[in-house]
């Protein structure tokens, strides 16, 4: 107590705990869909713990990189796990933001005023892509350097300064110890820092302006004779047992993955990854991680490369608008009209499957009647569509008026 | 209580089928990967390596009697601290057959128990080829058939259960800790499953008072 009474004075810790846990108050409403975010802070810190103690026996050297991380999974004591509690976590890290972003686009969370929130999570999505992508070359399998050389080479799509470009990134013509050097370089100390930054902001951001809530409507308007959100209630302790309960449930589902499913069917160790980085041997399909093959899918959706890039360009970029897309007077999609939530359903529905499509190859049909390629470029279109008519949409469909107060009449 | 009623009997019943898994993988006897074992000793390690399993933790994880192991070790002319390496150079097997043998130790991974045990079983004579053998799984394989003699020594219905054990082998070589993954699976399962009951009569108890 005494060394509490003198850190106290020394630094802001009660202003501290009152600021982000007992006087943070947060709608009373909030559902399952609100987990999400705790839920990504979770397995980020799991990526960083279990990065660190991977990066004590991971060698960044063509000769050695393969055979480093064999023997820190087979040698070193519970190696194994550490390894598939990184791997299994990256896929668990996205299939978790995947669902908080839905939940964004559900209740409106990036409208007026959490546009920057929403930005700033858009930013960390696509830097975690790319920190997923140099982590995925790191083991040095035989689709790790297929993939690293499919997507290291797509800058060549660029007229004129693509070529230059790609070797620059690749430091030369083609994946080699220089590339291998900056991926991992990049993976344990450059994107880390930047996501450890974005993450910062973003939760400072959420915290300034208040938590979204499935209403759409503010609590902030209506505050009790001290100053507190009457619809609020404090994030601790109600929001931190929720959140462990919450955390309870999805160690359930995650430790039955790590220790009962490690592969993931292939989605979480691919069996080409057995094999050691072979140049002279092409895998009979190469596909990135199953969490980035919506966007591979758009790549591949369109036969002309540049117009590829594009198109997958647009499709990462346009979610980042959404704040100015959206036209609509009210957030939650429970009191917005019926166009958008067609829209929203046909858009989740073309996404996951552009994402079986980027797992599958080509000459595979997914569907009876129909080419993976028109399929795939009718699902790009739909996906597209969902964020280019939406100021259409928005603004001339009839929506409800939400209510005044949370669970009250109007 | 309605939740942790729902929650605990969804847990009891993945524990029941994480432990049926586990108990299975432990009995899937040693036996069949100890004769495995030494299949791969007389018919494959010349050629093919083990180079991320040692000799000696082979001989201790499928509890090897030692007279075996001195056999292997003797035969390849290793010490038992040794990684098992294809007594044969790779490059010369290369120029011999047309490619150089594939280390096997993780080929369940890139592959499946199923695919490989389909794979040994899937050589035919085909006079074309310099082997004089080919693969229905494999087309123009450069691996010639190295069991044929064993087939035709056995029988079919012999011969498929010698592969299946060389195979059970290969299975183990890919995770010689799969046992203790299943293991640490089910105490934290049961661990996190006791955890998690006092956690939901904390939330119930905390939230009585939010209308």
């Amino acid at each position: 107590m005494r060394l509490f009474i003198w850190l106290a004075q020394r630094l802001p810790l009660r202003e501290w705990y009152q600021r982000h846990l007992s006087h943070y108050y947060v709608p009373k409403n909030l559902n399952i869909w609100y987990l999400f975010g705790a839920l990504a802070t979770l397995l980020l810190i799991n990526q960083l713990i279990t990065g660190i103690w991977l990066t004590f026996g991971y060698s960044p050297t063509l000769s050695g990189a393969f055979d480093s991380v064999v023997h820190y999974v087979r040698d070193v004591p519970s190696g194994w796990l550490i390894r598939e509690l990184h791997a299994a976590g990256a896929s668990m890290l996205f299939a978790v933001l995947y669902l908080h972003l839905f939940r964004g686009l559900l209740y409106g969370s990036y409208q007026r005023p959490r546009e920057l929130v929403w930005l700033l999570g858009m930013g960390l999505f696509l830097v975690l892509m790319i920190e997923a992508f140099c982590g995925y070359v790191l083991p040095w399998g035989n689709m790790s350097y297929w993939a690293a050389q499919v997507i290291m080479d797509l800058p060549t799509a660029i007229p004129g300064i693509g070529d230059d470009l790609a070797n620059w990134l690749r430091g030369g013509e083609s994946i080699s110890q220089v590339t291998l050097s900056r991926l991992f370089a990049l993976h344990v100390i450059g994107i880390p820092l930047v996501i450890a930054f974005l993450t910062l902001l973003h939760l400072t951001g959420v915290r300034h302006v208040g938590a979204n809530n499935p209403e759409g409507i503010e609590i902030k308007k209506h505050l009790s004779p001290d100053g507190t959100p009457l619809d609020g209630i404090p994030f601790h302790p109600y929001y931190t047992i929720r959140d462990l309960l919450g955390v309870g449930v999805f160690l359930l589902v995650f430790v039955g993955i790590v220790f009962f499913f490690p592969t993931g069917g292939g989605l979480i160790l691919e069996p080409a990854n057995a094999i050691p980085a072979n140049p002279l041997q092409t895998p009979a399909h190469i596909a990135p991680a199953w969490y980035l093959t919506p966007f591979y899918a758009m790549l591949r959706a369109v036969p002309d490369k540049l117009g590829g890039v594009i198109t997958m360009a647009a499709g990462l970029a346009l979610p980042f608008l959404l704040p100015w897309l959206d036209r609509s007077k009210v957030k939650s999609m429970r009191y917005k009209g019926r166009a958008s939530s067609f829209m929203l359903a046909v858009m989740v529905i073309s996404f996951i499957g552009l994402g079986i499509l980027g797992l599958t190859p080509v000459d595979h049909a997914v569907l009876p009647f129909i080419g993976n390629q028109l399929l795939a470029q009718i699902l790009t279109a739909l996906y597209l569509l969902y964020f280019l008519l939406m100021p259409l949409y928005t603004k001339f469909e009839a929506c409800r008026e939400p209510p005044d107060r949370i669970g009250g009449a109007q | 209580m309605k939740h942790l009623r729902h929650l605990l009997s969804i847990v009891v019943i993945a524990l029941g089928i994480s432990l049926a898994q586990t108990t299975s993988a432990t009995v899937n006897d040693q036996a069949s990967q100890q004769h495995g074992a030494d299949l791969y000793m007389h018919y494959c390690s010349s050629c093919h390596s083990l180079k991320y399993l040692r000799y000696d933790q082979m001989a201790h994880d499928l509890d090897i009697p030692p007279d075996k192991l001195t056999e292997y070790l003797k035969s390849a002319g290793r010490k038992a601290d040794d990684p098992i390496i294809a007594q044969l150079d790779a490059a010369m097997v290369a120029k011999a057959y047309g490619a150089p043998p594939p280390d096997l130790t993780l080929i369940i991974m890139a592959h499946s128990p199923d695919w490989l045990y389909q794979y040994l079983l899937a050589f035919y004579p085909d006079p074309m080829r310099p082997s004089g053998s080919n693969n229905h799984m494999v087309s123009n394989v450069a691996m010639p058939d190295v069991l044929s003699a064993l087939h035709q020594q056995l029988g079919d219905a012999a011969f498929k259960a010698q592969v299946a054990d060389l195979v059970s082998f290969l299975n183990y070589t890919a995770e010689p800790e799969r046992h203790t993954r299943y293991w640490y699976g089910v105490i934290i399962l049961i661990f996190l499953t006791i955890f998690l009951i006092p956690v939901i009569l904390l939330h119930q108890d905390y939230w009585r008072d939010v209308e």
